[in-house]
């Protein structure tokens, strides 16, 4: 078989094992989520930091929770790494700079994991495990409780509370991340990735040069990164080292873990709604996204007529693509991981085709909503949902309602606010650094490639992504304050958009569907939300789209 | 080295007073 039909089994085989896991795990998330009872380990966590479990939050108190939480996490995180060397299992590496400390705190802590140092020549063994794999777990927990929190809003009704954050982000950890990773990380183990404790190894090569062979607990960090759509590497190279990532079975389920949650969290709203074919409409919008980024991506790097000799030479786009898994596993990755927050890859970004990489990058400015993020995906699409009620209720003169509350002006502020939001920061430290001495110092390539670079850097940094094209300088100081800032804003104003619109249908009475109420479980619904993310995106990012990507394909 | 230190957690508590206050402002934009 070609690697073509390889990568196009391997599709059919992830839409398959997705699909048998959208009803059973979608139907789990709505249970942990949803239950009376507490498990024992969650009472005695409880009892140990002082929560009352059954004290419901007003949404402002959630976000606020959210914030603490955060807010001591970056701080512990960014100290761990300035005194990791006096810490066992830190390889004899010194503690880490100020700036990357910050940066990297900043984007583990908001579940992006942008990385601006090498994993294996930065970090000991024990600022992974007990720093940047541990915020893997939280973050992503905070994440889907925001998430939670917003479906509540659509279920609840004359009430300003939201749930309480610190049983959601505790259940989110104990019944679902912590089983899924025990699993997940035996069979990438069982796989063949590295689990140990070992001392970096010094060997002598056949052509008689010195080689530095690094070690750690790899396999179980690996399973929360794509699980938890974290995408931050043991090793630099991330998914395409072979100790990470070792063979193409491994490939294909670390793609499937990045996918899993987000896929099965619209099902989880259904159930909690009690109506799955509210789910079913959006998990069919997150579909159709990703299926049209996975063969835009897969035909441009299949593609040889825009890539120049080598490329004709090499029957595809074959620079910066890992020579174990090919252009075809490359593309399905690359779309998988921008349409997630994941961020994770097992090929250069950089290398892609302009057009290959610009559906990256246009995946990455949608917010991530096909299916996005672990919970920001479930969060940003109800909110494009909400959108779409308006403006086909602006269309047809009825008052835009969805799954049984009304969208009115105030819910439809925080609906544009948060849209707005992520432009905005995007955009500004974009010009920025465009447009200062400081941040062009950093620019190593010029023309519509560097442009490219530098957007798709700010837009990975402040949609939580964390995968990135190389060729700017981001470890310059410039880089690391401003991408921690993105990172920090890019994550929370929208939260905090999304949970005020919470509260906001929270307070609503439910309104009973009439005869002049829009049908949000239909083809055409689906049709309708695709259609405006496409609008809402490519009307925003467009000027940067073709200065950048289109410029160069064209050229 | 101290001194960048000091600055990246006054950086930090910086960032997050923002979005506190960000939260207040929205509450009284509710209001």
């Amino acid at each position: 078989m070609g690697s073509a039909g390889a990568g196009w089994l391997q599709f059919a085989l992830l839409v398959a094992a997705l699909a048998a896991c959208y009803v059973p795990l979608g139907n789990y998330i709505a249970r942990v989520f949803t239950s009376e009872k507490d498990w024992a380990i969650e009472r005695g966590f409880y009892k140990l930091i002082g929560i009352d479990r059954t004290a419901d939050q007003k949404w402002s108190v959630y976000l606020r929770s959210i914030l603490a939480f955060s807010f001591v996490s970056v701080l512990f995180l960014y100290g761990l790494q300035r005194v990791q060397h006096y810490l066992p299992y830190s390889e004899g590496l010194p503690g880490v700079t100020p700036d990357t400390a910050w940066n990297t705190a900043a984007s583990f802590v908001t579940n992006t994991n942008w990385q601006n140092y090498a994993g294996e020549s930065t970090m000991g063994y024990v600022s992974q495990m007990t720093g940047l794999v541990v915020q893997q777990f939280l973050s992503a927990a905070v994440g889907l409780s925001v998430a939670i929190a917003m479906i509540r809003g659509f279920v609840r009704s004359r009430t300003d509370k939201l749930g309480n954050f610190w049983v959601d982000v505790t259940r989110c950890t104990v019944r679902l991340l912590i089983p899924i990773a025990i699993v997940g990380g035996l069979i990438l183990i069982a796989g063949g990735a590295i689990e140990n404790f070992h001392s970096y190894q010094t060997v002598t090569t056949l052509s008689g040069a010195h080689q530095t062979i690094p070690g750690g607990p790899v396999g179980s960090s690996e399973i929360i990164k794509n699980l938890g759509n974290n995408g931050g590497g043991w090793f630099n190279t991330n998914a395409a080292h072979p100790f990470e990532n070792p063979n193409p079975f491994t490939d294909w389920f670390i793609i499937f873990t990045l996918l899993l949650i987000p896929f099965a969290t619209p099902r989880a709203f259904g159930k909690m709604v009690k109506d799955n074919r509210q789910g079913y409409a959006l998990v069919a919008v997150m579909v159709i996204i990703w299926a049209a980024a996975v063969g835009g991506i897969s035909f441009f790097e299949a593609h040889t007529g825009t890539g120049g000799a080598a490329t004709v030479l090499a029957h595809h786009a074959a620079e910066g693509t890992e020579v174990r898994f090919g252009t075809p596993a490359c593309s399905l990755f690359a779309a998988s991981t921008t349409v997630t927050s994941t961020g994770a890859v097992n090929c250069f970004h950089d290398s892609l085709t302009p057009f290959g990489g610009g559906i990256a990058l246009f995946d990455i400015a949608l917010g991530e909503i096909a299916p996005g993020g672990i919970g920001a995906g479930m969060y940003g699409i109800l909110i494009l949902a909400v959108v779409t009620v308006f403006v086909a209720g602006l269309m047809v003169g009825r008052t835009p309602e969805y799954v049984g509350k009304k969208i009115r002006p105030v819910e439809m502020k925080y609906a544009a606010l948060y849209f707005l939001s992520l432009p905005v920061i995007i955009l500004t430290a974009a010009g920025l650094s465009i447009g200062t001495h400081i941040g062009q110092r950093s620019i190593f390539n010029p023309g519509p490639h560097g442009l490219t670079e530098i957007v798709y850097a700010f837009a990975s940094e402040a949609n939580n992504n964390g995968s990135a094209f190389a060729g700017l300088g981001t470890s310059a100081t410039w880089y690391q304050i401003l991408g921690g800032f993105v990172m920090l804003f890019g994550r929370f104003v929208p939260e905090i958009m999304a949970l005020g619109l919470a509260g906001s249908l929270a307070r609503q009475q439910p309104v009973p569907a009439s005869a002049g109420t829009l049908d949000t479980r239909t083809p055409l619904f689906v049709g309708m939300v695709v259609g405006v993310v496409l609008v809402l995106v490519g009307l925003t990012y467009f000027p940067a789209l073709a200065l950048g990507p289109f410029a160069e394909g064209l050229h | 080295m101290w001194g960048w230190d000091l600055g990246f957690i006054g950086m930090t508590i910086g960032a997050f007073l923002v979005l506190w206050l960000l939260v207040k402002g929205v509450e009284r934009f509710e209001r």
